[in-house]
C-alpha cells in the first residue's frame, strides 16, 4: 500500500527501455500472448486433421496439421505445445472422436522436434537423427504396451489387415501374378504374427517420411512467420509486483511533454503530448490513421509505458481490475473471449458466480441476449457486449479505442449515446478515440492529433463520413446486361436440423459498366450473394449467369475482394502476389499497381506483411484488375478506413471506372459511401430485395 | 470444400449431394439428454469407447449400439442431423469389403463356383460397425450440449489431475478458448482456399515435366499454409490483448451452470451397469 504522501505525490510510470524477453526463456504459467498463439495454432493444426480424415488425399493434410505446431515449438516453450494440443485434442473429441488424440499427439511430437530444431539452426540429417532417436524408442513401447493391453482390439484389427491383403492378394493370383503374390502372403504372414516387431518397424518406416516431410513443409513457412513477426515472440512485460499489489486508482491521469518511440522505429509515434483526464469527463481524441492516437490509448491503457515525459496518476492503472481500467477495442469480434454472452461478460474475473450478470447486460441493452451465443452477434451488438463485460469491473477509467469504427450507423449512434450516458451519468472517465470528427460532439474536450503531436485546432464538425467529389463521370458507358441473377435463392445446410435460408428469389440484374452497392445488416444475406456473384458458391435456387453462362463454370471471370484483405495475399511479395492473383507477368503487373496508386519501384519487393490495411486492400485490387475480370465484387471495401483512406479509395475507384468499362459491386453494412460513387442501391432484408433503385447521382452522369 | 464439381458447362444447379460437416453444433432441442451434464455425456461416450477397446465383440457391438441408439432417440436426433459424407469413403468401404470377400479366413461359402471368405466378411462388418458406433457416440455429445458448457464439465472432471500438479486451470482456459476461436478459424480457412480458387490457375505454362509440376504444388501449398498462420497469428495477438484487457488469464471459473443431479447419477449407473455385465457374461 501507499503511504499518505506517495498518493499526495502521485505514482511516477519509470521510463522503461522495453526490456521483453524472448517467451522462450520463460518459465512458469504461460501468459495471455503464449497461451493464445498455442491455442490458435493448435486449433488451425485440428482443423486441418478434420479436413484431413473427410477429404481425398487428405493424408497429406494430416501432415500439414504438423506446421501450426511446428510454429508453435519455434516461438514458444514446450509448455505452449502441450496446453494447445490438450485443448484442440478435447474439442476434437467431439468432432472425430478418440480419433483426435492420436493425430493430434502425433502433430505435437513432430511439431515439437522440427520447431526445436528450427530454433536450434539443426541440419536435416541432425533434426531426423535426434527425432528417431527420441521419438521412436519412446512411440513404439507405447504402441506396443496399447497393443497388449487391448489384446482383442488388437486381434480385430489385425484380422481386417491380414483379410484385407488376402483379398489384394488373391486377385494378383488369378491376375496370374503369382510371383508377387506368394512372397506377400509371407510376409504378411509374419507381419500378424510377430505385430509386437512389425509395428514399431513400420512406425520407425512412417516416422521417417513424417519427420522428413514435416521438415520440408514447416520449414518455408517457419521462415515466412520469422519475415512477418521476427524470431520470437515478445510479449509486453507483465505488470510489475509494485503495480499488481497497489490499488487501482487511474484517473485523474496527467501526461506532461509524454513521447514515445517504438522500439525500432525511426521516429517518435507521439511527441509533446500533455493533457489531463478527470473523472466524469468524455474526452473524445481524434485524428486519421497513423496519428498516434491508438499509441496514446495504449499509453493511458498502461500498456505502453512512455519513452520520456511524465505519467502520473493516483494509483495502479489495473486494466481489467476491478475499480481499474477498461479497455473496448477496434475489432468486435476479436475481443470476445466466451462462448455465450453471459459468460463473456465475466470471462477472466475471480468470482464470476457474484456478478450481476444481467443487470449489466441491461445497462447496454442486450437483456434478452444472455443465453445466446457470441457468433450470433453483430458488430454494435459485440461491442455494447464489451462494454458490459468492462462495466462488470466496475472501472473508474473507460478507454474506447476505436471501437465505433467497424459498426454500422445505428450502431454508432448508440455507442456514443451509451459513453455519453456513462461519463456523465455514471461519472466514469471516458476517453474517446476516433477518426470521425462528428462524434466528439457529445464529448466535454476535443483532442486532435496529428503526426504524434496535439494540434490545435477546434474540432471541425465537417462531416468526414460523406466524402463529395467534384471530378466528372462522363467517360462511364452503361451496356447491357453482364451478370443476371433469376430466382436465386439459397440455403445452407440443407436438410439439416442447421438448415439456414440466407437468400430467397432474388432477381437481379447488373449492366456492364454498371456500379451498384448492396447494403444489408449482418445476416442479411449480402454476403452469401457476393459468394454467388463471383461463382465461388453454387445458389441452391434459381441461375446466377454471367454473359449468359453459370457464374460458377467462371470462377475468377468475377473478381472479388474479402473484407479481410490479408486473408487474400497468398504469396510473399507483392509483385508475386499480384502475378499470381492476375496470372500475369511483370510488366502487366506493374500497370496493375500503378492503376491503384501505388508506385511499382517502392512497393514490387515489399513484403506483404509490411503493408498497412489500406496497402493490403490496394494489392489485392490491383491483383483483381491483372486478371482482367468482367466484373468486381467489393466486399466492404471502406470498412476500418478514416476519411483520408476512404477518400482516396473513392477516388481509386471513379478513377478506375472513367478509366475502363468496369462493372463494381460494393457490398456494404453501410450505407455511408461516397456520394456518386455508385449508379444504383440494392437493400437486402432477410435475404429478399427491399429496394433496388437508381441513386441520384451527386456528380453528372452521363444521363442524368 | 463443400461444392461439387461441375464439368459440364451448360448443366444448371441441380440438388447436388453436397458434404457436409455437422459436427460440434447444437440439435436444437429439450429432451433429457440435453438436459444432462455435459461430464455426464463425455463419461457415457469415454466409457462405451473403453468397452469397446476391451471387447470388440458382436454383442458389445449391440449393447453400445442400443446405448447411442436409445440416447440418439430420447433427444430426437434428426437422420439430417448426420454428417453427409463424400462418395469416396463408400467407394473406400465397398472395396475393403470386396477385397475381404477374397480372404481366405473361415467359414467359406460357394457361391457360384467362386469362394467366399464370410469370416472375413464378418470380421469386416465388425471393425466398420465398431468404428461408426464410436464416432457417433462422441458426436452426440456435440450435437446435445451448448459449447459454452463443454469446459465447465471439464473443469470438474480434471479436477483430481490437480493432485498430481498439472496445470489443470490453463487446460480448462485454453479449451475454452479453443472451443471459441475455431469457427472463426474455419471460416478464415474456407476464406484462404476460396481466394486460391479465384485466381486464374497458375502463371506458369502447362507443358512441364512432373517434377516442375510437383515443385509448383509444393511451393503453393508452402503460400496457403504460411498466409494460414500468418493470419492466425494475427488472430492471437488480437486475443492476447483482449486476454490483457479482461486483466489476465484469471482462474478457470465459470458460472455455475447445469450441475450433476439425478439424473445424470442414473444414466451413468445404469450405462456401466450394462458395460460391466455384458463383460462379465462374455468374458468371463
Amino acid at each position: 500500500m501507499l503511504g499518505a504522501a506517495d498518493r499526495a505525490r502521485g505514482i511516477r510510470e519509470p521510463v522503461r527501455m522495453s526490456p521483453s524477453r524472448s517467451t522462450t526463456a520463460r518459465r512458469g504459467r504461460l501468459g495471455p500472448g503464449e497461451l493464445a498463439e498455442a491455442v490458435v495454432l493448435a486449433d488451425v493444426s485440428l482443423a486441418l486433421t478434420v479436413l484431413g480424415q473427410v477429404v481425398p488425399l487428405g493424408s497429406a493434410l494430416l501432415i500439414a496439421a504438423v506446421v501450426p505446431l511446428a510454429v508453435v515449438a519455434a516461438r514458444h516453450r514446450l509448455r505452449a505445445v502441450i496446453t494447445g494440443t490438450i485443448a484442440a485434442s478435447a474439442v476434437g473429441f467431439l468432432v472425430i472422436g478418440s480419433a483426435a488424440f492420436t493425430s493430434m499427439g502425433a502433430c505435437a511430437a513432430l511439431g515439437a522436434l522440427v520447431g526445436a530444431a528450427d530454433r536450434r539452426n539443426w541440419t536435416r540429417r541432425r533434426t531426423m537423427v535426434v527425432g528417431l532417436a527420441v521419438l521412436w524408442p519412446a512411440t513404439a513401447v507405447l504402441v506396443d504396451l496399447i497393443l497388449l493391453a487391448f489384446a482383442n482390439l488388437r486381434r480385430l484389427t489385425l484380422d481386417q489387415v491380414r483379410n484385407g491383403w488376402r483379398g489384394f492378394f488373391h486377385v494378383l493370383r488369378n491376375l496370374g501374378l503369382v510371383r508377387v503374390a506368394r512372397p506377400g502372403e509371407h510376409l504378411l504372414t509374419w507381419i500378424v504374427r510377430e505385430w509386437w516387431l512389425s509395428v514399431p518397424i513400420t512406425l520407425f518406416v512412417l516416422l521417417w517420411f513424417g519427420i522428413w516431410l514435416a521438415i520440408g513443409l514447416s520449414t518455408p513457412a517457419l521462415r515466412r512467420v520469422r519475415g512477418a513477426f521476427g524470431a520470437a515472440v515478445v510479449e509486453d512485460e507483465p505488470p510489475d509486483t509494485a503495480e499488481a499489489s497497489t490499488e487501482p486508482e487511474p484517473v485523474p491521469v496527467a501526461l506532461r511533454d509524454v513521447r514515445y518511440r517504438y522500439p525500432n522505429a525511426h521516429t517518435d509515434a507521439l511527441a509533446g503530448i500533455t493533457l489531463e483526464v478527470q473523472p466524469a469527463e468524455l474526452v473524445a481524441i481524434v485524428g486519421s490513421n497513423g496519428s498516434g492516437k491508438s499509441t496514446l490509448a495504449r499509453l493511458l491503457a498502461g500498456r505502453r509505458a512512455p519513452s520520456s515525459g511524465d505519467l502520473i496518476r493516483p494509483g495502479a492503472v489495473g486494466l481489467g481490475r476491478e475499480g481499474g481500467t477498461a479497455i473496448v477495442s477496434q475489432r468486435p469480434e476479436a475481443q470476445v473471449l466466451g462462448v455465450r454472452v453471459r459468460d463473456d461478460v465475466v470471462w477472466g474475473m475471480p468470482e464470476p458466480a457474484r456478478v450481476d450478470v444481467d443487470a449489466f447486460l441491461e445497462r447496454v441493452g442486450l437483456r434478452e441476449f444472455a443465453d445466446r451465443e457470441t457468433s450470433t452477434l453483430s458488430g454494435g451488438e459485440l461491442q455494447r457486449l464489451a462494454i458490459a463485460a468492462a462495466l462488470a469491473r466496475a472501472p473508474k477509467l473507460l478507454i474506447s479505442d476505436e471501437s465505433t469504427a467497424m459498426v454500422d450507423a445505428t450502431g454508432r449512434a448508440q455507442l456514443v449515446t451509451l459513453f455519453d450516458d456513462l461519463a456523465h451519468r455514471d461519472r466514469l472517465a471516458l476517453v474517446h478515440v476516433t477518426h470521425r470528427a462528428a462524434e466528439a460532439a457529445v464529448a466535454d474536450r476535443t483532442i486532435t492529433l496529428a503526426g504524434g503531436r496535439i494540434v490545435d485546432v477546434p474540432a471541425r464538425l465537417r462531416s468526414e463520413d460523406r466524402i463529395t467529389t467534384s471530378e466528372h463521370r462522363d467517360a462511364v458507358h452503361i451496356g447491357g446486361p453482364l451478370i443476371t441473377l433469376e430466382g436465386v435463392g439459397h440455403v445452407y445446410s440443407r436438410k439439416t436440423p442447421w438448415s439456414n435460408r440466407a437468400l430467397s428469389d432474388v432477381d437481379l440484374t447488373i449492366r456492364e459498366g454498371e456500379a451498384i452497392v448492396v447494403v444489408g445488416h449482418n445476416g442479411s444475406g449480402k454476403s452469401t450473394l457476393a459468394w454467388i456473384l463471383s461463382g465461388l458458391l453454387t445458389p441452391s435456387e434459381g441461375s446466377a449467369r454471367l454473359d449468359g453462362k453459370p457464374i460458377f463454370d467462371q470462377v475468377g471471370r468475377v473478381g472479388l475482394s474479402f473484407q479481410h484483405a490479408r486473408l487474400q495475399l497468398l504469396r510473399p511479395t507483392v509483385l508475386d502476389e499480384v502475378r499470381s492473383a492476375g496470372g500475369v507477368g511483370d510488366a502487366e503487373a506493374h500497370v496493375a499497381l500503378k492503376a491503384v496508386g501505388l508506385d511499382p519501384f517502392r512497393f514490387a519487393s515489399r513484403r506483404v506483411d509490411e503493408l498497412s490495411g489500406g496497402q493490403m486492400r490496394r494489392v489485392v485490387i490491383a491483383g483483381v484488375l491483372a486478371s482482367q475480370p468482367r466484373a468486381i465484387v467489393l466486399d466492404e471495401p471502406f470498412a476500418g478506413l478514416d476519411a483520408d483512406g476512404r477518400a482516396e479509395l473513392d477516388a481509386l475507384l471513379t478513377d478506375l471506372r472513367r478509366r475502363g468499362e468496369l462493372t463494381l459491386v460494393i457490398v456494404s453494412h453501410d450505407r455511408d459511401l461516397p456520394e456518386g460513387l455508385v449508379d444504383r442501391i440494392v437493400e437486402l432484408e432477410a435475404g429478399r430485395i427491399m429496394r433496388d433503385e437508381p441513386l441520384e447521382d451527386a456528380r453528372p452522369g452521363p444521363h442524368s | 470444400m463443400s461444392r461439387a464439381e461441375t464439368l459440364t458447362p451448360e448443366r444448371e444447379p441441380k440438388v447436388r449431394r453436397e458434404t457436409e460437416l455437422t459436427f460440434l453444433r447444437l440439435v436444437p432441442g429439450t429432451s433429457p439428454v440435453h438436459r444432462l451434464w455435459a461430464g455426464t455425456k463425455l463419461l457415457i461416450a469415454a466409457e462405451l469407447a473403453l468397452m469397446l477397446s476391451i471387447a470388440p465383440t458382436w454383442p458389445m457391438v449391440a449393447v453400445t449400439a442400443t446405448v447411442v441408439g436409445l440416447e440418439l432417440l430420447i433427444a430426437r436426433i434428426p437422420l439430417g442431423a448426420f454428417p453427409r459424407l463424400p462418395n469416396w469413403i463408400f467407394v473406400f468401404v465397398v472395396v475393403s469389403a470386396a477385397l475381404s470377400l477374397w480372404s481366405s479366413e473361415k467359414p467359406l461359402a460357394d457361391v457360384g463356383g467362386i469362394t467366399l471368405s464370410i469370416g472375413a466378411l464378418n470380421q469386416w462388418a465388425l471393425f466398420t460397425s465398431l468404428a461408426i458406433v464410436l464416432v457417433v457416440s462422441g458426436a452426440l455429445v456435440g450435437w446435445t450440449t451448448p459449447l459454452g458448457d463443454v469446459a465447465p464439465a471439464l473443469e470438474k472432471l480434471f479436477r483430481p489431475l490437480r493432485w498430481l500438479r498439472l496445470p489443470v486451470d490453463e487446460w480448462i482456459i485454453a479449451i475454452g478458448l479453443a472451443i471459441r476461436c475455431l469457427p472463426l478459424l474455419i471460416e478464415e480457412i474456407r476464406i484462404v482456399a476460396a481466394a486460391r480458387k479465384l485466381r486464374a490457375d497458375d502463371d506458369t505454362p502447362t507443358r512441364e515435366t512432373p517434377r516442375a509440376v510437383f515443385r509448383q504444388v509444393l511451393a503453393e501449398t508452402h503460400d496457403l499454409m504460411a498466409t494460414a498462420i500468418v493470419v492466425s497469428i494475427r488472430r492471437a495477438r488480437d486475443l492476447a490483448d483482449a486476454i490483457v484487457a479482461r486483466g489476465g488469464l484469471g482462474a478457470a471459473t465459470s458460472l455455475p451452470g447445469a450441475r450433476f443431479g439425478v439424473t445424470d447419477a442414473l444414466a451413468l449407473v445404469a450405462t456401466t451397469a450394462l458395460c460391466v455385465v455384458t463383460l462379465a457374461v462374455l468374458h468371463l
